[in-house]
């Protein structure tokens, strides 16, 4: 019990949950790029990927539901972690240049609000399909079986104009928040030193970079018309 | 050279304070920061106002005693010295500097650019040590210890307790400086005994002064006047896992 006080209600143990579980939902993230690039093998490719992924019930609602549970975790850790920072200076610099403080770490929470947003947007819109009706009806064939047609609904989805720029902004607030985030997980969790310091940041930063770019790519080709 | 001042006055810990202005004229370049204000102080004294209240002891940089946070910068400018040992060579004539104290809520302003730093000792109290039976010096090198271990222990002991990166963190986390005293106790042989109350023990004092979290932006070890590396920081944090772990939070 004890235990759990000392990592849920101290500084330094809640660094450790915003770590572990960002480090949870950043594998989730680079997982859901690496699939959804299959966008580019053509069409049967995705919607055999999207049975796959659909074909044990139980599995999938239990990973839908674990992934949502450590969101929420990271969530509640960061706001709570968030009101006792605000509280521990009440009174602003009136010079108050930070400047050595980077970009990327002072959006950490402004940047989260808007990643959760847009994830429940993306939800609701292209997964639920609550707020286009119509949009994830498509079927395709798959061999003899109709199955949803997932590749030409993201194609649609994802390449009208607005929802394009929207993938594009929250692909640029996912990437700021990660290019600090992921090598905050080392610190946090103890595990930089100065033998590895540099290349955990040019390893996690390549990462960053790999997701920014693949993550730009599937809106640009949807809205470009390059894949129809 | 003649400087536009903007200093923090605030007459005590529970009144409402403002930035006043002032002008300090005929800076020499040799002077030390806190010599110009010394300078200041004195015409002040003169019209029979009341001088700006600053900490100050050594001037050497090396007591930790003096805290402003210059133009946002807690120790001004220069990286790696304490604002005593800021030359106003590295200004211009012309130049506004704003002068502002410490600002943290464990760091209450006792009057201008004062702050009480006692939370810091608290922390120190609460597990900041060794327990030996003290007696005659013991021998040099009665207890063996690498070279790199020890110059480990020699940097975090650098640390002089400022409080810079208390003000310096957008979060005013403590972190670098518990870290540091730690760090420097937990390389060495004579600290391990204690390590795991030690990190326990210091950590709990930390949250419960009021201190913010750390966010790894690392502003602490930019504007530490000793450089104390925020590695030290992911050892402490190794440290506190390994002493939760181990069961040490069930001992208090």
């Amino acid at each position: 019990m004890n235990q759990i006080k000392a990592i849920f209600l101290s500084s330094v143990g809640r660094k450790y949950i915003m770590a572990l579980t960002g480090a949870a939902l950043s594998a989730f993230v680079f997982v859901h790029l690496l699939g959804n690039l299959q966008l580019f093998l053509g069409a049967e490719a995705l919607n055999k990927y999207a049975v796959l992924l659909k074909s044990n019930f139980a599995l999938l609602w239990g990973y839908r539901l674990g992934l949502g549970a450590i969101a929420l975790v990271h969530i509640v850790v960061a706001l709570s972690l968030w009101v006792e920072n605000r509280a521990a200076r009440p009174q602003k610099y009136a010079v108050n240049t930070q400047p050595y403080t980077d970009f990327a770490s002072k959006m950490m929470v402004c940047g989260g609000v808007a990643i959760f947003f847009f994830v429940l947007w993306h939800i609701l819109d292209l997964t639920g399909g609550v707020l286009r009706p119509g949009l994830t009806d498509a079927k395709a064939m798959l061999g003899d079986k109709e199955v949803t047609d997932v590749y030409h609904i993201v194609i649609k989805g994802i390449g009208h104009p607005v929802a394009g720029l929207c993938y594009l902004i929250a692909t640029c607030c996912l990437a700021l928040h990660l290019w600090h985030g992921l090598e905050s997980i080392f610190q946090s969790l103890g595990l930089r030193n100065k033998v590895y310091y540099m290349y955990i940041r040019w390893i996690t930063r390549a990462a960053v970079l790999f997701l920014f770019v693949g993550m730009c790519l599937i809106p640009l080709v949807c809205m470009l018309g390059i894949l129809k | 050279m003649n400087l536009n001042l903007k200093v923090w006055r605030q007459k005590n810990e529970t009144s409402e304070g403002e930035m006043k202005s002032y002008v300090a004229k005929d800076v020499s370049p040799d002077m030390s920061f806190l010599e110009m204000l010394d300078v200041v102080n004195e015409e002040l004294i003169m019209k029979g106002e009341d001088p700006i209240a600053f900490d100050s002891d050594c001037r050497e940089g090396i007591c930790g005693t003096c805290s402003m946070v210059v133009n946002g910068v807690p120790h001004g400018p220069q990286r790696g010295t304490t604002v005593c040992q800021l030359h106003m060579r590295h200004f211009k004539d012309g130049d506004s500097i704003a002068i502002e104290p410490w600002r943290a809520k464990p760091f209450p302003i006792l009057k201008d650019l004062i702050t009480n730093r006692q939370a810091f000792d608290r922390i120190l109290q609460a597990g900041g040590y060794i327990s030996v039976n003290t007696g005659n010096v013991g021998d040099a090198n009665a207890l063996p210890i690498a070279k790199d271990k020890a110059d480990q222990a020699m940097d975090a002991a650098a640390c002089i307790g400022c409080g810079a990166c208390v003000a310096a963190c957008k979060n005013a986390s403590a972190m670098l400086f518990v870290s540091a005293k730690v760090g420097h106790l937990g390389f060495l042989p004579q600290g391990q005994p204690e390590r795991d109350r030690r990190v326990w023990r210091m950590i709990s004092q930390m949250d419960k002064e009021g201190f913010g979290n750390c966010t790894n932006t690392y502003a602490c070890e930019s504007v530490c006047p000793k450089r104390i590396s925020a590695m030290f920081i992911s050892r402490m944090n190794r440290d506190y896992a390994m002493a939760v772990a181990k069961g040490e939070c069930n001992n208090l």
